[in-house]
């Protein structure tokens, strides 16, 4: 610490340490929330199945499109700490197939950016992704599961996610005709 | 321009660079925990931060210029007497450098 040099290196050096180690006590502490995320509603009972033409540079072949309007009430206020960033919420919808078992589509997301913004409150929310299955078809499937996730992006530390609120039992349609008859799928 | 030099080095005497050491720790290590206790009672990493950079900041200005605290036991050397005097074995690690002015 003789000289002007040394001492502003020194400095530099402890404020360094002294830093990191409270980040780390930052990180640590976001483990004093618990998450208590409550959903209230998820579900949907406006699902209507239409067939179009993909939007795709890759494909340009008629697919079943489900076009869905869904309920939500979430309260994601625990979420919102001194060391929360900001929270990303999202809907997806999980389904059961005879090719491909296991389908998870996301279907409307959103970022909180602060406490004053996390009550969710959607009534016949429009899904805001397009809604298509692997094969092209899945008109009468049955089992389809709405479900709500979430992760808490922090200042400091790990990402955490959750999910809660699952819907179970959800059935989509047969497709919509233009005339207005349903046919099921096989 | 050996003035100039002087205020560059900012030399200070050996108690002052104790102290110089003790003071960057506490204050350092001080605004620290205070910056993650206000931040944590008012809920908002802001605050954390602002502290944090503010006590660094004092860290620097308490620290690092030659402030007239740092120099207040200065060692006093034996006047030069003329003589070539021959270094002693032993004494090489801390001293030499001051024995060496020492000797014209």
């Amino acid at each position: 610490m003789h000289s002007t040099l040394v001492r502003a290196q020194n400095v530099f050096g402890f404020l360094t340490t002294v830093a990191f180690f409270v980040a780390g006590l930052v990180a640590l502490s976001s483990l004093l929330y618990p998450a208590d995320v409550n959903v209230d509603v998820i579900g949907t009972n406006n699902v209507k199945i239409a067939k179009g033409r993909a939007h795709q540079y890759y494909t340009s072949k008629v697919q079943e499109y489900a076009v869905l309007y869904f309920d939500l009430e979430a309260d994601l206020s625990s979420l919102f700490n001194w060391n929360t960033k900001q929270v990303f919420a999202y809907v997806s919808a999980t389904y059961p197939g005879s090719k491909y078992t296991d389908n998870e589509i996301v279907i409307w997301d959103t970022i909180l950016p602060s406490r004053s913004a996390s009550k969710l409150i959607l009534k016949n929310e429009r899904a805001k992704y397009s809604i298509n299955d692997i094969t092209g078809k899945f008109a009468g499937r049955d089992n389809v599961t709405l479900s709500f996730h979430w992760n808490v992006q922090p200042h400091v530390g790990r990402l955490t996610w959750g999910a809660v609120g699952l819907t179970k039992g959800v059935k989509f349609p047969g497709v919509e005709r233009p005339g207005g008859k349903k046919e099921a799928a096989k | 321009m050996d003035q100039i030099q002087s205020i560059i080095d900012g030399f200070i005497d050996f108690e002052g660079q104790r102290l110089a050491e003790t003071l960057t720790t506490a204050i350092l290590v001080l605004a620290g925990v205070l910056a993650f206790i206000v931040g944590y009672v008012l809920s908002d990493l802001k605050y954390t931060v602002y502290i944090g950079l503010s006590g660094t900041v004092i860290a620097f200005l308490v620290v690092v210029p030659p402030w007239g605290i740092y120099k207040r036991n200065p060692l006093t050397y034996l006047p030069a007497s003329g003589v070539q005097v021959q270094m002693v074995d032993g004494d090489a690690d801390g001293g030499k450098e001051k024995e060496g002015k020492k000797v014209k």
